[in-house]
């Protein structure tokens, strides 16, 4: 579980990029964080990551605050897939896939155990046919299928994910919400993404995390909170606006 | 790991020594080699010849290939891993400014206090002053780490060079300065047991230590962020393979003085053959590092009757390889 308590941070010298952050994330639940540019998601994935220093206890992991825990033993409960990946070096697909095991030994080669489970995330996430492939020469989309499928092999039970469509063409948006939703259904595995895209929130289902100027302005369903007018006041945009411009999908307007 | 990859370099390096043990400007073969070390050992009586082959052997070119393949390892070894953990495979021990800072650190140990405990800390000091110099350097342009922490790396280079120099301006000029112009010039020539066994250790340990952190090295190739939610510390096994790698690239300039270009082509070119996976990419950067300064210095010793320095002969060779592997990677892509 993941148990965030008024939650507040800013970088060094400047304002609060987070303000009073309060959320939960239960085994098995879904949720979207929804907002702006600018305001905080991104840091609160990595708040929750333990990447930044936060100075009170105010992030829990299963119940002991974030601090506690050591890297390997955080990174089995929390994995994490960036917005970019950033390799420069052409790392085959597998080889990608097997640095999910990173923090359970840490000395020599691979073990069986590492590989087998590399075979099963390569199969759940259906890239077996990739594995050989250099990581850099795929898609967008098989990219981020990869970094899933790193995160399955590090057997943690929550995915947090930084906007994981930004980029992609439309083949590959459906292709990585596809393969989230199974994940979720199937395996019951939580995520914690963030996105631009209101009808992924609700495609997704679970719950919304609405943010503004770094603290939460709603949290609830996604498909009842989600309405061309929530998403308009989240905006800054003139009530009406979507409808008039024709840019509410279907799955919006019917909430 | 690729285990086979591993056994079959490092079957190809000892066979390699085996046979460059009979090369020089005095000719031996390997078994005259071993009858006349058996002789040595069991005290019997030795011909002339006998007795010059062990000296030669044990006191000339035995230090010598050894130091060849541990100074060849550690170069290879580390510029693979810089090349890794700083996520630019056009960096190197020589392009960050190790070298330079190593060298200048030994140059103040060897004429200032001449003692080896003294010159092994001071150059290790060096080295360290060197490649965080450039990494500070290129801090200070964020916009562009890649070409930021080349140029952090020619300044901190240029930086420690100029000491040398104005160490060379200072050296007396009848026998320091000769010693120090041709110790920098890079050269196996001059290798000797004590120096060696002092260092050597430092050398295993850390060859040792860097081929098995494939694991690590891989994880910190991401960046930091990735690193840490993959489970590493990142920062702190970040310092602990900058600081192994500079020890045994400072403890090879304690033996050779600067040896250019052998730890940026030879990782470049082993990474274009086996790929990136750095479990199997650096225990054979290492081995292959080894056998190409094995190689090269057999050359340099046996083929002409002056000797030519090492490091200027590598860096002859190691131009066109360079701008070999830099061509197959383009056309690779």
């Amino acid at each position: 579980m993941i148990d965030v308590r008024g939650l507040s941070f800013a970088y060094y010298r400047s304002d609060n990029v987070l303000a009073d952050v309060s959320f939960r994330l239960d085994p098995g639940e879904m949720i979207s964080v929804l907002g702006p540019n600018g305001c905080g998601k991104t840091t609160l994935l990595k708040a929750i990551l333990g990447f930044l220093p936060i100075s009170t206890k105010t992030i829990f992991i299963n119940q002991h605050p974030v601090e506690d825990y050591s890297r390997p033993s955080l990174a089995r409960i929390l994995a994490y897939v960036p917005q970019y990946n950033g390799s420069v070096f052409p790392y085959s697909v597998r080889d990608m896939v097997l640095m999910g095991r990173t923090g359970f030994r840490r000395w020599g080669g691979y073990s069986g155990q590492d590989r087998r489970k590399v075979d099963e995330a390569l199969d759940l996430v259906q890239i077996t046919a990739l594995s050989t492939r250099s990581f850099l020469e795929l898609s967008g989309g098989q990219k981020q299928l990869v970094i899933i499928a790193r995160a399955l092999a590090q057997n943690s039970s929550f995915i947090l994910m930084d906007e994981p469509t930004s980029g992609l063409d439309l083949s590959n948006q459906i292709l990585v919400l596809k393969t989230m939703k199974k994940l979720h259904e199937d395996k019951k595995l939580s995520f914690l993404m963030t996105t631009h895209h209101p009808e992924q929130a609700v495609y997704l289902g679970g719950q919304v995390l609405m943010m503004k100027d770094g603290s939460v302005s709603a949290c609830g369903q996604a498909k009842l909170l989600i309405t061309p007018r929530t998403v308009e006041e989240l905006y800054n945009l003139e009530p009406g606006l979507l409808t008039e411009m024709g840019l509410v999908p279907t799955c919006l307007s019917q909430g | 790991m690729n285990k086979r990859l591993i056994s079959l370099l490092s079957i190809g390096l000892l066979v390699a020594l085996v046979f460059v043990m009979q090369a020089g400007r005095y000719p031996v073969t390997v078994s005259e080699i071993i009858k006349a070390l058996i002789a040595y050992i069991s005290h019997q009586p030795m011909t002339e010849r006998e007795s010059q082959i062990v000296l030669l052997f044990l006191s000339v070119r035995l230090p010598r290939l050894l130091a060849a393949i541990l100074v060849g390892a550690s170069l290879s070894l580390s510029g693979a891993v810089y090349q890794s953990i700083f996520r630019n495979p056009l960096v190197s021990p020589g392009i960050l400014g190790v070298l330079a800072g190593a060298s200048t650190g030994a140059a103040v140990g060897i004429v200032v206090f001449s003692s080896w405990p003294i010159t092994q800390v001071l150059s290790l000091v060096g080295g360290l002053a060197g490649v965080s110099l450039s990494l500070l350097l290129s801090k200070l342009y964020p916009r562009s780490p890649t070409m930021a922490l080349l140029v952090g790396g020619l300044v901190s280079s240029s930086f420690f060079s100029a000491f040398s120099s104005l160490f060379k301006y200072l050296a007396d000029t009848e026998n320091q300065l000769p010693e120090l112009t041709y110790w920098l010039m890079g050269t196996l020539s001059r290798t000797s047991w004590p120096q060696l066994l002092w260092v050597s250790p430092f050398m295993i340990f850390g060859i040792i230590f860097l081929s098995l952190s494939g694991r690590s090295v891989n994880a910190l190739s991401l960046g930091d962020e990735e690193a840490m939610s993959l489970g590493l510390n990142s920062r702190s096994e970040r310092l602990k393979l900058i600081g192994v790698a500079t020890l045994v690239c400072s403890c090879s300039v304690i033996i050779t003085g600067i040896i250019n270009w052998v730890g940026l082509v030879i990782p470049h070119i082993v990474r274009l053959c086996i790929g990136p996976n750095n479990l199997t990419l650096l225990p054979a950067s290492a081995l292959v590092g080894a056998l190409f300064v094995l190689l090269t210095d057999t050359v340099v010793r046996s083929v002409w009757t002056a000797e030519l320095p090492l490091g200027i002969f590598t860096s002859i060779i190691c131009l066109p390889l360079f701008a070999f592997s830099l061509w197959r990677d383009r056309t690779r892509r």
